[in-house]
């Protein structure tokens, strides 16, 4: 039994550790200068270049609040209304519903490169090009059908006991959703809410093509200026990728404790 | 219920960062909204002069554009120069020009391959520079028409495009050369080769000694490999394929190279059928070579293989120039030298011809529709013209220390002085990947890959070949331009060439 | 485009609505009134913003257009082409491979990854390691990609790890030769640990009862035991959403062969998302583009519907 725990713990180890190198990588290679990158590609080398996160941080800098703010709206945006969604499409029956789910979770299936055209088109119509707005109503729009997808099978998974003796105990529908829905669900929420702001985060097709606005535009359009048709600066590069993921990261730490934590005994018991 | 409250404070937390950032933004739009009226804006992309960009990632930001637009909005008080940088994601041709256009908030100057204008000129999303072409350029004194401002006309007027008119004002040159490693060289007991056998003999010494002999990329090989060895092996046949001659004028950069036009008629005579010996030997030869270069002709990341000494060449171009230089680890001699001659000893359609150069306009710019829907055409003619002038050009082009100026008086930088010399060269026949279709080129360089990689062998590729050439290349430019060619058949009978390929 | 102002679109959805609002007041109880109207802010974007351009695109199958030039209705022709395009029937077949090792592997090493940490004894150590796993999903891919394209390459760690083991005749450029190339794409990523299915199958592990693992111990049920008869039937649901969405993802994705290999050597890396991409941007067949778009979707329609009903929901298990 202690044998197949240290093995297990070892596998363990060697997961994260594989896992982990591309990241390792990233901090590694941000301190390089190019010639460094050339000749040496996994070691660390010396000089430390810190010089790359200076440079870095002068490109992304004026695009951070940008990223902050739509991602921010973005979030709340798409967990509100996913939430509400999938709560509703998980624990009530009505006429539709498997109808009006599919309907959603279809949209999943769209291949994206399509829609960038005709979606390009819509938003110019609408004279929102070069706005927050295209930026954030696309995500949280495009945000839902994944969220809902997952969500329902959180909410879902609740035993309905819980919810029965509520409504016994007179709890409205949004008392249940809000008191018992949504923090037994939390776990998800927390995973869920972490892909959507990377995702929004990170995303720099539809922000590339939509604001051309210099004082709109998201940290990504920043990284840009690293990639070039003749080579990529690849130390700067990773700088910015690690300052651009700081905010991130702080997230992901603050949703892990938060949301992803083990169950306490006390409310489910069968 | 602590999980409720936590999310309650993350909410509240989001909404106050939401406000607050939302409500500084507001300011900051505010304030924006107040300045710049009265005031016209040209937006540019230029490649990589883009102030503030780090060429080959080596080196200071480059800032000679912006300060030539500084002196330009000095001597216009009135305009305002932005340069935007936009992402290689894949190339600019991509998505983002074709959206850009598409809402016309495209830049007014545009840095792109002017191929990738010609098939949308007809939706009138790029501007012709002919009329522009022919005035003089006011910044230069004496200067009668701004032609006359290019160092090398033939190339600058070759950029026109299937309809005569030139979309693009080609700055500067490039051109590919070998950057081989000097004391590999003495170690191993190998010099610069005289002509293709010995190329061979000495990649093989070098392959022996343990090194990669020479580094290249698939995409090179497609492109620069193919030109190259076409040209060795066609050019002594060219008074039967090459039938445009065009005007006195036209003549000096006319002949000796396959027009669209030109090429698809002789697709259609059978010059690159599967049977067509010469044709057939282009690719003996390549696949021959490839055995000296490394196994993955995928990875792209071939600097640091040669940085390594790991490889004894690496075809490259001028742009590596650069990095050489301004690499402080670098600690070997190295020289640059050009691919040599094929003789009769390679092949017998050989003739010891001098080889072509495949390179041409670097960084090419075009003028969108955007300058005509802003109404900013002039400004943005004169701030071209304005960066044309030979100081200016001197400067932005020396910096970067990539490409050869194409403007006349602008002075190259000392160590680009081999590849100005390889571009005094004659021009290849054709090439290949910039003459048809896009559908084609990216066929046939796969085919090529795949090929080169042993996927398929000599006779299928041959016979694959013959088939794409004809239908997605010949015929779909013959359909699309209705070209028929009764005017070529009659220079033919003129001269008394035969129709069907002979040697 | 036609002269109607463009704003009249959008009076249809509202109208719709509204219609259909009205419609289904007279035939339901109120009760259910309040959960459409929970609904109606989630599909009225979705309608505005996603089905509107889907359904364009994929009307845009039936003609031949060129981005920002005119459009000729071809009406199936397209889908005729479909039949005959070789190159896309083998880009088919290299997805279909491609998905059925993701599906694999995505689905399994998170599973085993979310199980060894759910294991831990201290609730510090399991914070640890799902943080562990978590951090590395900022990496952006362009990283991973240049990681693998590196290990590939020439001097790269799997010749030399080869030739060190005396190997060396199995040297090769792994992203070149046709042989390995489609199997070199599908090995980047490795472990395949990501973060996201992690957590999702570790939420759901939490979520058992603590009343059937305290029975099956007291059973004396073995580590595997339990895994097989109660981890995984309680996680089904976890399961099938992840199946669906990593086949979603499989069928889609390019990212990394755009990069690695461009779809190469020939055609052996190609994938239909990539050749939808190309047709649309590069080769100026956007209708062309949009037919393929609309067979992948079906298939992943169908895909998905089969896995769902393949895969049994925790529902049915509890109830």
């Amino acid at each position: 039994m202690r044998l197949w725990r240290s093995l297990a713990f070892i596998a363990l180890v060697l997961l994260a550790v594989l896992t982990f190198v591309p990241f390792m990588f990233l901090l590694v290679n941000s301190v390089k200068s190019i010639p460094q990158f050339y000749r040496n590609f996994w070691s660390p080398t010396l000089p430390v270049h810190f010089e790359n996160y200076r440079e870095a941080w002068a490109e992304v800098r004026p695009y951070i609040v940008n990223s902050l703010y739509v991602t921010t709206l973005t979030f709340i945006g798409v967990i509100s209304l996913s939430s509400i969604t999938a709560f509703t499409i998980a624990r009530y029956r009505f006429p539709g519903r498997d109808a009006i789910f599919t309907f959603i979770i279809a949209i999943l299936m769209v291949p994206g490169i399509l829609t960038l055209v005709p979606s390009f088109m819509l938003f110019k119509d609408l004279g929102l090009l070069n706005t927050y707005w295209v930026m954030i109503i696309a995500y949280v729009s495009g945000g839902q059908a994944f969220a809902i997808f997952v969500l329902r099978t959180a909410f879902a998974a609740i035993p309905s006991d819980l919810f029965d003796s509520a409504q016994i105990d007179g709890a409205a529908d949004w008392q249940r959703f809000w008191y018992i829905g949504i923090p037994l669900a939390q776990p998800v929420i927390g995973a869920v809410a972490i892909v959507n702001v990377l995702g929004t985060w990170n995303s720099f097709i539809w922000p590339l093509v939509t604001v051309s606005d210099d004082r709109k535009s998201v940290i990504t359009k920043g990284l840009f200026t690293f990639a070039s048709q003749y080579g990529q600066r690849y130390g700067a590069m990773f700088a910015g990728y690690i300052i651009a993921s700081l905010p991130l990261l702080i997230c992901f730490l603050l949703a892990t404790r938060l949301f992803i934590r083990g169950m306490t005994s006390g409310a489910i018991k069968l | 219920m602590n999980g409720k409250l936590s999310l309650l404070r993350v909410g509240a937390v989001a909404i106050l960062l939401a406000l607050v950032v939302g409500g500084e933004l507001v300011q900051r739009a505010k304030t924006e909204r107040a300045e710049e009226t009265g005031v016209k804006v040209i937006s540019a992309v230029v490649g990589e002069y883009r102030p503030g960009h780090v060429p080959q990632s080596i080196g200071k930001p480059l800032r000679a554009m912006r300060d030539v637009a500084d002196a330009y909005e000095r001597l216009h008080p009135d305009v305002r120069v932005r340069f935007r940088s936009v992402a290689y994601t894949d190339t600019v041709e991509g998505e983002w020009i074709r959206t850009q256009l598409l809402g016309d908030t495209a830049p007014e100057i545009v840095a792109i391959n002017v191929e990738a204008v010609w098939p949308d000129v007809d939706k009138g999303w790029w501007v012709s520079l002919e009329p522009f072409m022919i005035e003089p350029n006011p910044y230069v004194p004496g200067n009668r028409q701004w032609w006359d401002q290019f160092a090398n006309l033939p190339l600058t007027r070759a950029k026109r495009g299937p309809d005569r008119q030139l979309y693009c004002v080609a700055y500067d040159m490039v051109e590919t050369g070998i950057i081989y490693n000097a004391d590999i060289f003495r170690e191993v007991g190998v010099k610069v080769p005289a002509d293709w056998e010995e190329f061979l003999e000495m990649q093989r010494k070098l392959k022996d000694a343990g090194y990669i002999p020479l580094l290249v990329h698939f995409q090179q090989a497609a492109d620069w490999a193919q030109d190259i060895i076409l040209d060795q092996l066609y050019y002594p046949i060219l008074e039967d394929i090459d039938i445009e001659k065009g005007t006195p004028e036209e003549e000096e950069y006319l002949a000796g190279y396959l027009f669209p036009k030109e090429l698809c008629y002789d697709i259609k005579r059978g010059y690159f059928d599967a049977d067509y010996p010469r044709w057939r030997e282009v690719w003996r030869l390549m696949l021959d070579w490839r055995r000296y270069w490394q196994k993955d002709i995928a990875v792209a990341d071939r600097n640091r293989l040669f940085l390594t000494k790991t490889a004894a060449m690496m075809w490259e171009g001028s742009w590596s120039v650069r990095r050489m230089l301004n690499d402080p680890l670098v600690d070997f001699d190295w020289g640059v030298f050009y691919l040599p001659p094929m003789t009769k000893a390679t092949s017998r359609f050989a003739e010891r011809v001098d080889p072509a150069v495949i390179g041409g306009a670097a960084m090419q710019l075009s003028v969108t529709r955007t300058a005509i829907s802003r109404g900013t055409l002039d400004t943005a003619i004169d701030f071209l013209r304005f960066i044309c002038e030979p100081r200016n050009a001197e400067k932005i082009i020396g910096e970067a220390g990539l490409f050869i100026p194409n403007i006349k008086g602008a002075k190259l930088i000392p160590q680009l002085a081999p590849f100005e010399d390889i571009l005094e060269k004659r021009y290849c026949t054709v090439k290949m990947l910039y003459s048809l279709s896009q559908e084609f080129t990216d066929r046939h360089t796969r085919m090529i890959t795949l090929f080169l990689n042993g996927g398929i062998s000599l006779d299928e590729f041959m016979v694959e070949m013959e088939n794409y050439f004809h239908t997605l290349g010949a015929d779909y430019y013959i359909n699309k331009y209705g070209w028929d060619f009764r005017d070529y058949d009659a220079i033919l009978a003129s001269h008394g060439i035969p129709y069907k390929p002979q040697r | 485009m036609s002269q109607i102002p463009f704003w009249t679109r959008f009076l249809g959805v509202p109208l719709v609505l509204l219609l259909s609002g009205a419609f289904a007041l007279s035939r339901v109880k109120r009760g259910t009134l309040k959960l459409y109207l929970a609904l109606l802010p989630t599909v009225f974007l979705l309608l505005c913003f996603n089905y509107y351009p889907a359904v364009k695109a994929f009307h845009t199958a039936l003609y031949r257009y060129d981005i920002g030039g005119e459009a000729t209705y071809i009406g199936l022709s397209n889908f005729k082409d479909i039949l005959a395009d070789r190159i896309l029937h083998k880009s088919f077949a290299n997805m279909i491979k491609l998905a059925l090792f993701a599906c694999a592997v995505s689905l399994v090493m998170p599973l085993i990854g979310a199980e060894l940490i759910f294991h831990l004894k201290t609730e510090r150590m399991r914070y640890f390691f799902r943080v562990l796993f978590v951090v590395p999903m900022v990496v952006p891919g362009i990283a991973v990609t240049l990681i693998w394209g590196n290990l590939y390459s020439d001097s790269g760690l799997v010749n030399r790890l080869l030739s060190a083991i005396g190997l060396s005749d199995w040297t090769r450029g792994w992203l070149s030769d046709p042989k390995t190339a489609l199997v070199a794409v599908m090995f980047v990523g490795f472990p395949f640990v990501s973060g996201f299915p992690l957590l999702i199958y570790y939420a759901g592990l939490s979520n058992i009862p603590e009343s059937l693992l305290d029975a099956a111990k007291i059973d004396g049920a073995s580590a595997w035991a339990t895994f097989r008869n109660i981890h995984l039937p309680m996680i089904s649901g976890q399961f099938r959403v992840l199946a669906v969405l990593a086949i979603i993802g499989a069928a889609q994705g390019f990212e990394s062969i755009l990069i690695l290999t461009r779809g190469g050597p020939g055609y052996t890396t190609m994938v239909p998302g990539y050749y939808m991409y190309e047709n649309a941007f590069s080769f100026k067949k956007m209708g062309y583009a949009c037919a393929i778009g609309l067979l992948l979707f079906l298939i992943m329609l169908a895909g998905t519907r089969f896995t769902l009903r393949f895969i049994r929901s925790t529902e049915e298990f509890t109830e």
